[in-house]
């Protein structure tokens, strides 16, 4: 009896109609989903992005500078000028190798030192 | 006479994944309905549900790698929707101290409404105003027939308790449709 009685409920519950979705539903699903345009991956870390961000912003700063104030352009020229002494003097030169022969010893052994804010790997 | 068998649904995930998007399109067009029935059931409201069956659709196409070969695509696509569901009334609950009420309109649309007879209307309305863990489990059979162990990995409980609610789902049904 019981059994009959569940059957009729059953009967009746599976002949009910399902919902009718709202129209467009399936065109907004498909626009998310398999029509969605792919995401063109960045080349550059956020980090790389923020620093080519900035000297850009600080070639631009410059470069306006050295337009409206000719005496900036002499300014930066001493300054290119005590770049290329200093590069030139044999104890920067002796810094900057032992330098280089660090970075080839890290390289060589297969380590590298650790910096807080090393890049993710993908 | 058609000369092909219909593609199950395993092959639609396995050719989406193959780079066949248009397979998506087809399981899509196939669970869209049920989807969208079981979040108007489970949210009552024609908006909410219409973002729920989005968001399950966005999620199930995201982590199609995830579909384990052999398992049951409308399981699957259930239970994400009724996650889905379970997070935005979760997300109501936090935001509104009180009870959740009964919102917006459950109703079907005009199109379902001439398709009911006035029995199925009670039926209806009977299952409406069951507590929420006895209409999940109601809708879910009505989706997916007496297939209790799918039930259950929808709602993430032991087939026990679906197997409880959906009794007491039953006879809160007959008590509500002999009342009428």
């Amino acid at each position: 009896m019981n059994d009959d009685l569940d059957d009729d409920l059953d009967r009746a519950l599976f002949a009910l109609p399902l919902d009718v979705p709202p129209p467009g539903l399936r065109e907004s699903i498909l626009r998310a989903t398999i029509y969605a345009p792919v995401a063109i991956p960045s080349p550059f870390s956020t980090l790389e992005t923020i620093g080519i961000g900035i000297a850009l912003a600080l070639a631009a700063w410059i470069a306006i500078l050295c337009v409206v104030d000719h005496s900036v352009v002499l300014a930066l020229g001493d300054v290119v000028t005590e770049l290329v002494r200093a590069l030139s003097d044999t104890q920067t030169l002796v810094w900057i190798g032992v330098g280089a022969l660090t970075a080839a010893a890290f390289t060589i052994a297969g380590t590298s030192p650790r910096f807080p804010f090393n890049r993710r790997t993908s | 006479m058609s000369s092909s068998a219909p593609e199950t649904d395993g092959d639609l995930v396995a050719a989406t994944l193959a780079g066949l998007p248009d397979a998506f399109g087809t399981l899509v067009e196939r669970y869209e309905r049920a989807v969208y029935h079981l979040c108007l059931r489970t949210m009552r409201d024609a908006e909410e549900a219409r973002d729920c069956t989005q968001e399950a659709f966005f999620k199930a196409f995201r982590s199609l790698r995830t579909f384990k070969p052999g398992a049951k695509f409308s399981t699957w696509i259930f239970a994400i929707a009724y996650h889905a569901c379970c997070d935005r009334l979760a997300g109501a609950k936090r935001y509104s101290r009180a009870e959740m009420p009964d919102r917006a309109d459950p109703a079907p649309g005009p199109e379902a409404v001439t398709e009911m007879n006035d029995d199925a209307r009670a039926l209806r309305a009977a299952i409406d105003a069951l507590p929420e863990k006895y209409r999940t489990v109601i809708t879910l059979y009505h989706l997916q027939g007496k297939q209790y162990e799918d039930i259950a990995r929808v709602l993430d409980l032991p087939m026990g308790t679906v197997k409880t609610h959906l009794f007491r789902a039953k006879e809160l049904l007959r008590k509500a449709l002999v009342t009428e």
